[in-house]
């Protein structure tokens, strides 16, 4: 019944770079911008979320729409965007490298709503009503320290209620729960405004669905238009509505700048309606088959940013594991595709069979370095130091890269900042002042130490200023998200939202948290022991003479440099001292962080992953005493510095689960890198299975790597048009190695050619 | 006790036997295989290599020698192999890491702290520690102290053996040792001594005395085109007489060790064939399976 995927693939790959706007059926992008524009400013004494609705009424009522006949989905809106400009895999590692034989294009340019809205209010308010911190903020930024947010970028809707109420069923909850308080008197004007906005929201979406019904009738495909109608009316009955309302979904919350970071766990969440299919014989298995490979490719056309997330399997309440056919299915489909967008989640707990372990395990090592798994037990321990029970944390969804979040129930706001703490090491030698700029930022400590302690203890004070200094700019930002992001899309799914008539950001959640993740901990341990050494312990410097050094960038000191990188005592070996360093660094940090009180009447949780930030604040971070040089990339995560993991995978993974991972609620992954012969054959998979296994039950969290050698990378680099499609996995994101600039590609290669396990 | 004198370890190893195990390489070989990829494991003795592409002439080594075996000379590091005497020094402060010692001496104790520090992954993956080499039966004492005390941690063992040893020697590690990985060049005893320098007789004998015994063989087989690929008859026809072979992996020769040879200032005797394609694996395979074995490539 569902056929031609290969057939229309032509039609499919480029749809989004190449559209085919029916002109006629609204503004073209640049009109609809300047038109927005002129909405807004019309607008602008509404209250921030009735405008926000509006603008998203205006937004979906006038765009230039496409129907694509040679696809089995709807959704395209004429947003402006470029996807040429490969929208979902930007170079997102260094936004202002030095290196000019690269190419640098820039993201998609921002959608029309998100330039309106979010950019505008976001500088305005913050300028207005905390302009101390804003302007801190972008002093922290510019000196590689890193900046607070108030994360409006990773989001979870309730997927089980859109399923279950569909569009019209949102929007109508929305109006009777308005009604009913409003006819028991018991309305607030604040809540009155937000179900506004809700309703709002809700009848553009259901116009628009309309919209694109009435575009499909233009073509003669009774299935897609028959979907579309049903949409408008009724929640989705088989597995084909339920694909179009996911991907509708998800493109309305990024149209809405809300960013929904998952499609949530859709072997589970399907399942119901694929039973059901093949149970009354409406679809065959080929037919939904068939239907994923539509569905799968539009997120990879579309070039979805960072990729689209979607997460696999999970325990049941009764504790089972909890792989189905569909889960499969799936994996064969996203096999069959290889692409890395979507983006594979996989929960796991030890129920989970071989057969799927070994099955995904395959994928990775194929170059499908888009999955990562998860550990539920690890992420269940997580949320029980901040007191969440196991009966409740059960159901959590991993979203963006692997942060786990409670559907439904709880605002992570995952990414509250990330902080590269080696800065504690350059300010506690340099008495607070950045290396490279001489800029003061935070407390003023003395520059120059008799002893290793009271330099050490100075690093603690600095830690500990950063730390401080970063929550009370979260606390501050994050008070203003009904000024500045109000999500009545997102809040229209969430019952607790509803209920109390609060916004997802706001107050609606049960659980609203944020979360601050700290990196360079490998940089930061292996400065502290190298300051010990060559100031302290050994004498190969003086004090001054290291501070010289760094800001010299090891000019003149460079045989010091190398003999300091060539010392074996680093982190990530499995040695005593590094990694007892770590432990006792790391338990700081999480004091301070786990579980502290934030604004939004919820907690801070604590992660130690970096995503790209490592290069990014790397590249205006001056040098560092364990021989980095200034404007290399600090370490990431939890990994060792690149090029210090001299003893292996396993090694690597014996220093990390030293650290106590409870404290992390699921925001760490451990990238491996394995050489491809080490892997090989089903021993391989086997081998790669019982790694996953044994690092799971020893507490460790999350997982995620790739399987190359230092040899095809060098080979990709010399020829990158015979390499387009070969995929690495970087912190939490996954790319095309080809798109690396010339200093990323060099760094992972590094990396790789450490991989040595041989001592 | 008696030290063991190794050319290294290799953690997270899934080809040398079962699960994900730890190799620990000893040094020596009583064989001279022409194709042998480890030249390093051949010499009983310490050897220094030194890859001189990778010095960076910092110098290090000449002031801690104190055997005088690096110099410069017109600005240009020179080492003297004749003068060295391994103590290892500049290996430990060359910053270039252009140096390599190969011989380290250690203890069955120290072995066993190296050995298990990825104990953790061995369970879970059915995987173990194996000794390898060289011939680590050349090392008899070491090994069968090493292996009783991976014993007593409940640590699954495995020799990787070529087999060319005395009875009393292989008496005395069978005992603490759970699976055998045999290697075995070719049933013709005439090639055998061509290309390996050496008789096969103790080799065919000590397998069938390793069999008497009970213990589980995996045979590893390494092919090299036009100089044993029409040994897998003979081959499969004498295995097909034991009881306890389990396996027959087929090793297929790549000739890419020479670099190793230069940075030993050995010579490099490599044959220079083609590696086997997939057809030729394939063919070897179908033979010995033709004889009732459990053969596989190991590419698989
Ligand atoms: S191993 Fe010892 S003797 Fe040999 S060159 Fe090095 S320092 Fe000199
Ligand atoms: S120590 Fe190493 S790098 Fe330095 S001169 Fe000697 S061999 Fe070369």
């Amino acid at each position: 019944m569902v056929n031609g995927f290969y057939d229309n693939r032509t039609h499919l790959d480029k749809e989004y770079e190449y559209p085919n706007w029916n002109e006629r059926s609204g503004q073209d992008a640049d009109t609809l911008s300047r038109n927005l524009k002129a909405f807004v400013d019309e607008h602008i004494d509404l209250p921030m979320p009735l405008l926000r609705a509006k603008a998203f009424d205006y937004l979906l009522a006038n765009a230039q729409i496409e129907i694509n006949p040679h696809n089995i989905f709807a959704d395209k809106v004429n947003l402006g965007i470029k996807y040429e400009d490969s929208a979902g895999q930007e170079r997102f590692f260094d936004e202002d490298t030095t290196d000019k034989s690269i190419k640098h294009e820039k993201s998609a340019s921002k959608d029309i709503l998100t330039a309106n809205l979010y950019m505008r209010f976001n500088k305005e308010v913050q300028e207005r009503e905390i302009p101390v911190e804003y302007q801190r903020n972008i002093q922290a930024e510019s000196i590689g320290i890193g900046t607070a947010w108030a994360d409006y970028w990773h989001t979870l809707p309730d997927w089980n209620e859109i399923l279950r109420l569909g569009f019209p069923g949102l929007l109508k909850r929305a109006e009777d729960i308005k009604a009913e308080k409003s006819s028991d008197g018991e309305l607030l004007p604040e809540q009155e405004v937000y179900y506004e906005s809700v309703i709002i929201s809700y009848r553009a979406i259901v116009s628009f669905i309309r919209r694109l019904y009435e575009e499909s009738l233009c073509y003669d495909i009774p299935q897609y238009s028959g979907c579309l109608r049903h949409l408008m009316h009724h929640p989705p009955e088989t597995m084909y509505q339920v694909l179009e309302t996911s991907y509708l979904f998800i493109t309305l919350l990024e149209i809405g700048v809300e960013n929904g970071r998952s499609l949530g766990i859709i072997d589970h969440l399907y399942y119901p309606y694929f039973k059901a299919d093949i149970g009354s014989g409406r679809y065959s298995v080929e037919d939904i088959r068939e239907m994923f490979r539509y569905f799968f490719n539009k997120f990879n056309a579309a070039k979805r940013f960072a990729a689209q997330p979607l997460a696999l399997c999970g325990t049941t309440p009764d504790g089972t594991g909890t792989d189905n056919d569909l889960t499969f299915l799936i994996l064969d489909v996203y096999g069959e595709l290889g692409h890395l967008n979507p983006k594979i989640q996989l929960r796991y707990n030890p129920n989970l069979s071989d057969q799927l372990m070994e099955k995904v395990s395959g994928l990775i090592r194929k170059g499908q370095s888009s999955i990562v798994i998860i550990n539920d037990e690890a992420v269940y321990r997580g949320y029980e130091k901040i007191g969440i029970p196991r009966s409740i944390s059960a159901g959590y969804v991993p979203i963006g890269c692997y942060e786990p979040v409670l559907m439904g129930k709880e605002d992570a706001m995952i990414c509250n900042a990330f902080i590269n703490i080696a800065k504690a090491v350059e300010f506690a030698i340099t008495g607070g002042s950045d290396i490279l700029t001489g800029e003061l930022f935070g407390m003023k400590t003395p520059k120059n130490f008799k002893t290793f302690e009271g330099f050490y203890k100075a690093f603690y004070e600095h830690l500990d200023y950063l730390i401080d200094y970063f929550v009370d700019n979260i606390d501050k930002q994050t008070r203003l998200s009904m000024q500045i992001n109000p999500s009545p899309v997102l809040s229209g799914t969430i019952q607790s939202c509803m209920e109390r008539g609060k916004d997802y950001f706001s107050g609606g959640m049960q659980y609203s948290n944020t979360t601050i993740k700290c990196y360079a901990l490998a940089t930061t341990v292996d400065s502290i022991l190298a300051v010990k050494k060559l100031v302290f312990d050994e004498k190969l410097m003086s004090f001054s003479e290291l501070q010289e050094a760094l800001r010299n960038d090891w000019k003149g000191y460079e045989k010091i440099q190398l003999m300091i990188k060539h010392d074996k005592n680093k982190y990530g070996n499995n040695r005593t001292e590094p990694d007892n360093l770590m432990c006792v660094i790391f338990n700081h940090l999480s004091g301070r962080i786990v579980g502290r009180k934030n604004a939004r009447g919820g907690v801070y949780r604590f992660g130690c992953d970096s995503i790209h930030t490592s290069a990014i604040q790397g590249k205006k971070t001056g040098a560092t005493p364990d021989g980095r040089n200034a404007h290399e990339p600090v370490s990431k995560n939890l990994c060792a510095v690149s090029g210090m993991e001299r003893n292996g995978v396993t090694a690597l993974m014996q220093s990390i689960l030293k650290l106590d991972h409870d404290s992390l609620l699921g925001s760490e992954p451990l990238d491996y890198i394995i050489h491809p012969s080490a892997v090989q054959g089903k021993a391989g998979l086997k081998a790669m299975n019982a790694m996953f296994r044994t690092y799971f039950a020893k507490g460790g969290i999350a997982l995620q790597g790739n399987i190359i050698n230092a040899e095809s990378l060098l080979e990709a680099q010399k020829n990158p048009q015979k390499y387009q499609n070969l995929q690495v996995r970087l912190c939490g994101w996954n790319a095309y190695f080809v798109d690396l600039t010339f200093v990323q590609q060099n760094e992972f290669i590094k990396q790789t050619q450490s991989m040595r396990s041989t001592i | 006790m008696t030290k063991g004198r190794i050319v290294g370890i290799k953690r997270f190893e899934i080809h040398d036997g079962d699960g994900i195990r730890t190799t620990l390489f000893l040094k020596g070989c009583p064989l001279k295989c022409k194709w042998c990829h480890n030249p390093e494991a051949i010499s009983s003795k310490s050897q220094v290599a030194y890859l001189k592409e990778k010095c960076i002439g910092c110098g290090e080594c000449v002031s801690v020698c104190s055997a005088h075996a690096h110099s410069f000379f017109d600005g240009k590091h020179v080492y003297d192999r004749n003068r060295c005497v391994h103590c290892g020094k500049c290996v430990d402060v060359c910053l270039g890491d252009a140096l390599t010692l190969y011989g380290r001496e250690i203890s069955p104790k120290e072995a066993l702290k190296l050995l298990t520090e990825d104990g953790i992954f061995y369970n879970s993956s059915g995987g173990g520690v194996t000794l390898s080499g060289g011939e680590p039966l050349q090392q008899a004492d070491f090994c069968m102290e090493l292996l009783k005390l991976l014993k007593t941690e409940g640590i699954h063992t495995a020799i990787d053996t070529c087999g060319f040893a005395g009875k009393s020697d292989i008496d005395k590690i069978i005992d603490d040792t759970d699976v055998f990985l045999y290697d075995i060049k070719f049933y013709d005893n005439k090639k055998h001594i061509q290309y390996t320098g050496r008789t096969n007789k103790p080799i065919i004998e000590n397998l069938k005395y390793i069999d008497i015994k009970g213990k589980p063989v995996e045979v590893r087989i390494p092919l090299v085109s036009t100089i044993n690929d029409d040994q897998m008859e003979p081959i499969g026809r004498f295995l097909a007489t034991l009881k306890h072979i389990r396996k027959v992996k087929l090793l297929p020769y790549y000739n890419f060790s020479s670099s190793k040879y230069a940075a030993l200032e050995m010579e490099n005797m490599l044959p220079a064939v083609e590696t086997p394609d997939d057809r030729q694996i394939t063919d070897a395979v179908g033979i010995l399976k033709s004889f009732g074995l459990n053969a596989i490539s190991g590419k698989e």
